[in-house]
């Protein structure tokens, strides 16, 4: 049904794309990719499927789920930390762990984006990573 | 956080309002810097 809307709108409007949110594993995005293709809607010049990044197991293979083929990658901030640390932002108990600053988060930030430029496709982030500010 | 995203070389961030200032700022600083040190040396 969404897939049908997505069609309906591009009928008037081609600068709609999609963004394939939490994503587990390779297949699962091969997956998605392939019912939205198989609906008519194939990756072109004027019509990009993007990834969200907010598993860790999309930070250990990135490079593969690049290589099923997206157009780019969009980081989201929040889960991607929540789920390396463990943490649980809503919480009491947990919330103070919460911090992208931490190291492995870093890390995953720094493979996850260098690794996008590398292999030629965009990389954005989402989320309140940025609220710090160099003192 | 901005400046390392920049360097590691993010395309685009998404920020909330009352950021925008500052981040655009920060960016640019940034750009900056880097296109000093990718000039070759003299």
């Amino acid at each position: 049904m969404e897939i049908e809307a997505i069609k309906r709108v591009r009928e008037k409007y081609n600068n709609l794309h999609v963004m394939i949110p939490f994503v587990r594993t390779l297949a699962g995005l091969a997956d998605v990719k392939e019912m939205i293709e198989s609906q008519g809607l194939v990756r072109s010049e004027d019509f990009k499927i993007w990834m969200m990044v907010e598993v860790p197991s999309n930070i250990f293979l990135i490079d593969k789920f690049i290589s099923v083929g997206i157009d780019g990658i969009s980081i989201g901030s929040n889960d991607l930390t929540q789920l390396i640390l463990g943490t649980d932002r809503d919480s009491q108990k947990l919330s103070h762990i919460f911090d992208e600053r931490n190291e492995a988060v870093q890390m995953a930030l720094e493979k996850a984006i260098t690794t996008a430029k590398t292999m030629g496709i965009t990389c954005s982030i989402c989320g309140q990573a940025l609220r710090f500010i160099p003192s | 956080m901005t400046e390392k995203l920049v360097k590691w070389g993010i395309t685009s961030v998404s920020i909330s309002p009352d950021m925008i200032d500052v981040t655009r700022e920060i960016i640019a600083d940034v750009e900056e810097k880097a296109k000093v040190n990718d000039e070759p040396s003299k």
